[in-house]
């Protein structure tokens, strides 16, 4: 693991200098940190932001000193964080326009008149002499410098402000506001494929997706001690809903959205409690991801070899492209 | 009459055919080897036959199978002499009689037919022994067959096959006292199959009487 | 080699002394199972498998996340899912680490037969020597949570051994080291003791669990892997986990009263024929030498 995080801290290919500090390094040692990186080929990292973790001093993330200097929690020397070790971001923005601590009790970093630079108990998340008087934004990474409440109207496709709407697939209407029950600009697709469906076609059921500790994604279904914890996927549903259907744990059951079918043994547990909303009863079901289409289970014909995203919608986050996968409709029945 | 019947002395009988002779000995072998390889099993001090008859491991293996060879001997001497060994009156008297058995007085005793009480003590108890001792070796060696909610199955077999086994061998002792030590001419019963009319005279006496009606009819 | 068997506490199936017993100073090692912050993900099931170098076996779904009904042969250590319901409706989902619990009075040692098959070291490890084992199973009867398991194919019996190739070195069991979430604590019994007592104070005095406790059965002589249960008066709650556990009566029986009245039954036995042999000798001396019954 040491020799991975060497990589990805980075070393000078080539004899390098910085300029403003005088400071050198020679080749084939690790970098201080991104800083130094260069896009002329003397340098080479795995990743810029890790740049510093792992330096000529050593193993920076395996330190375990617990000092606190400022009493706040702040443990420069515990470990590592990115970037550059920095421990609260933008924590230029804790002291005033003249890089005086907003709350003297409560000092991260502040400006050195002595020094002409920014100091602290933490490094600081800026440039570091830059001159208060220079009214440097502390939100280095927005071009404006400041955080953003009201962002300009190119920036967010749905905003200012998070809203609540339901999923495009859901039992009731917004409660907050029937008549928008959905977000407006929710991305669709317009295949053919693309089809939603509501409780008057049947797809009573609310339907989820999700992960096991004993998988990872798509590729443990090839290794034989996953599979011997989880050797099939199965179908969570609840007690209550297992008894409308008549069926038992391990007996096979079929899942269907307007979308696709999904076949696989139902765990019946106690776990999962139907919902009342809005008055009705509502069930919930959910299965898992990581099987599919080719695995030592699959391969042995031992499972349906689905993917359990040809029944969610292809629906997805106007802002950060996300899609619906986690919350949409279905019907179930014995298989 | 058979060639093994002419080398029988003209004042011999035979007791024991030749199934009855080869069964005893299939029994009496298999017995000893459980005997052996049990007794080892049974105390850690007498470990070491197991090692000595081919290694502790082959001796665990072997034993249920000579269990199994040991029951189905056991059962063909059911299937020869059951019928032989019912309880009759004499059999009341001849136990209320001990004590003159034990001093070898045996003109003191009632006359016992082609077996004595103890003798047929030994047989049910052989038989009956067998039945547990295959019933809770079963269990031990299946073990893991029992589930865990019927765990008290396995308890009790380990107590009954022990216990069963140790009063099997308390009959062995007094059966091999008897046949080699304490009554002569027994021995050559199951080897050669005969014995004198004299023994036959002593020890069965109801038995050489049917002899006697028997060679006087066909006289 | 010498130094090594003085390590060693008991023998299973040992005739006379052993040769340890109680010529070290050496503290009881514990494993300290929390169930009230495990969380089931199997860290410690992969890390026994994996630091043992077990080979994998079938598996199939069985209505739970439990990954097989019982340990095997060839898998130790088992978590076990209980859906509970309590009885003020809320729903608990139990998960309690199962494997062997190195009892301080081991009931498979009682029970074995073969010379050296399974020995408890001083620092109270239990631990099986499949070079002597003779795969009899006398070991499945005398354990109170049927923990050994059969091989068929070698024909001996396996189980936890409480990572002893590692704690002979310094270094903690293996599942204790991949826990995620601190769940398993390794040290003395007298401190791992000390913190499961401290655990469930605070479960009983912050967190509503009015029956948490510690599980160390005296029945076996306390084990070398105690539990925080949050309800320590129902074990069985927790997979089985039995209330009272002790070495099976009928095997203390076995081992001992009827060891005693059984060896001296045989020796006396043999004695006492002896004896009547000198006594009264034979019923005749010769065959020809018996005198006529009456009546003849």
């Amino acid at each position: 693991m040491a020799e991975v995080l060497k990589e990805i801290n980075g070393k000078a290919l080539a004899d390098l200098e910085d300029p403003a500090t005088k400071q050198q390094i020679k080749a084939g040692q690790q970098v201080p940190g991104f800083a130094w990186l260069k896009d002329d080929g003397t340098t080479l990292c795995g990743n810029w932001i890790y740049s510093g973790v792992f330096t000529e001093a050593g193993n920076l993330s395996a330190r375990r000193d617990p000092t606190d200097p400022s009493g706040m929690g702040v443990h420069p020397a515990w470990g590592w964080s990115w970037p550059a070790n920095r421990r609260v971001l933008y924590n230029r923005a804790s002291c005033d326009l003249d890089g005086k601590p907003w709350d003297p009790s409560r000092k991260q970093v502040w400006w050195s008149e002595a020094t002409q630079k920014w100091v602290g108990n933490d490094v600081p998340d800026f440039k570091a002499d830059s001159k208060p008087k220079d009214h440097m934004g502390p939100f280095i990474m927005n071009p404006e410098g400041v955080g953003r409440i009201f962002g300009p109207l190119a920036a967010f496709a749905d905003g200012p402000f998070p809203e609540f709407y339901e999923p495009t697939e859901s039992p009731i209407d917004n409660p907050l506001h029937p008549q928008q029950t959905h977000n407006p600009v929710v991305k669709r697709f317009k295949t053919p494929d693309d089809k939603y469906g509501t409780p008057k076609d049947g797809y009573t059921v609310v339907c989820t997706t999700y992960r096991m500790t004993e998988h990872y994604h798509y590729w443990t279904k090839n290794n034989p001690m996953n599979v011997q914890l989880v050797p099939e996927p199965f179908i969570e549903i609840p007690a209550e809903l297992a008894n409308d259907l008549g069926v038992r744990g391990g007996e096979k059951i079929k899942v269907s959205s307007i979308r696709g079918e999904y076949i696989a043994k139902a765990m019946v547990t106690k776990r999962i409690k139907p919902m009342m909303i809005d008055g009705k009863k509502v069930y919930q079901i959910g299965f898992q991801i990581h099987q599919g289409f080719r695995g030592i289970a699959e391969d042995e014909g031992k499972d349906a070899r689905t993917l359990a995203n040809t029944l969610t919608p292809t629906v997805y986050d106007p802002n950060a492209f996300t899609p619906e996968f986690k919350g949409f409709l279905v019907k179930v029945e014995r298989a | 009459m058979s060639h093994q019947d002419q080398l029988i002395p003209h004042d011999h009988v035979l007791r024991y055919e030749f199934n009855e002779r080869l069964n005893h000995w299939v029994a009496a072998g298999s017995f000893i080897y459980l005997m052996l390889t049990g007794l080892a099993f049974w105390s850690p001090w007498l470990f070491w036959l197991a090692s000595a008859l081919g290694g502790a491991e082959l001796s665990r293996m072997l034993h249920p199978w000579v269990g199994l060879v040991f029951f189905v001997a056991v059962c063909y001497m059911y299937a020869l002499w059951s019928s032989q060994m019912k309880h009759e009156p004499v059999d009341t008297q001849w136990w209320k009689s001990l004590h003159y058995y034990i001093r070898n007085e045996d003109d003191k005793m009632p006359p016992a037919g082609r077996y004595n009480a103890g003798q047929k003590l030994l047989f049910w108890s052989f038989f009956l022994g067998g039945i547990v001792l295959l019933a809770s070796g079963l269990v031990l060696w299946f073990t893991e067959s029992i589930p865990w909610a019927w765990r008290w199955v396995r308890y009790l077999s380990v107590v009954a096959h022990a216990g069963t086994a140790l009063l099997m061998i308390g009959n062995l002792m007094i059966h091999v006292y008897m046949g080699v030590f304490a009554e002569r001419g027994a021995f050559g019963s199951v080897i050669r199959g005969d014995v004198s009319l004299a023994f036959a005279k002593r020890y069965h006496p109801g038995w050489y009487q049917e002899i006697v009606r028997k060679s006087e009819r066909t006289k | 080699m010498s130094q090594a068997t003085l390590r060693i506490q008991k023998i299973s199936g040992h005739a006379g002394t052993v040769p340890g017993e109680d010529t070290q100073r050496e503290f009881t090692v514990c494993k300290l199972v929390d169930t009230t912050t495990c969380i089931g993900c199997k860290a410690c099931e992969v890390a026994c498998v994996e630091w043992n170098d077990m080979p994998f076996s079938q598996t199939s779904f069985d209505n739970t996340y439990q990954t097989m009904p019982d340990t095997r042969w060839n898998y130790w250590n088992l978590i076990l899912f209980n859906e509970h319901e309590r009885e003020d409706g809320s729903l608990q989902w139990l998960m309690r680490k199962h494997q062997c619990m190195h009892c301080a009075e081991p009931g498979c040692l009682e029970a074995c037969p073969a010379d050296g098959a399974i020995v408890q070291y001083t620092n109270g490890i239990v631990d099986f020597q499949q070079d002597h084992c003779i795969g009899c199973g006398y070991c499945v009867t005398g354990c109170p949570f049927n923990i050994p398991k059969f091989n068929s194919v070698t024909k001996r019996m396996y189980k936890c051994s409480l990572c002893t190739d590692r704690v002979s070195q310094g270094l903690e069991p293996a599942c204790i080291k991949s826990c995620p979430t601190g769940c398993l604590h390794f040290g003395t019994k007298d401190d791992m003791k000390f913190l499961a007592e401290k655990r469930a104070k605070q479960l009983r005095d912050h967190y509503g669990f009015d029956n948490a406790g510690v599980y160390d059965p005296p029945g076996v002589g306390g084990t070398g892997v105690i539990y925080v249960l949050h309800d320590a008066t129902k074990p069985e709650l927790y997979g089985g986990l039995p209330s009272n556990p002790t070495i099976p009566l009928a095997v203390k029986f076995w081992k001992h009263p009827l060891k005693w009245l059984g060896n001296l039954a045989l020796i006396g036995g043999l004695v006492g024929l002896f004896a009547h042999y000198l006594k009264f000798g034979p019923k005749s001396r010769e065959e020809s030498d018996m005198p006529p019954r009456e009546g003849d």
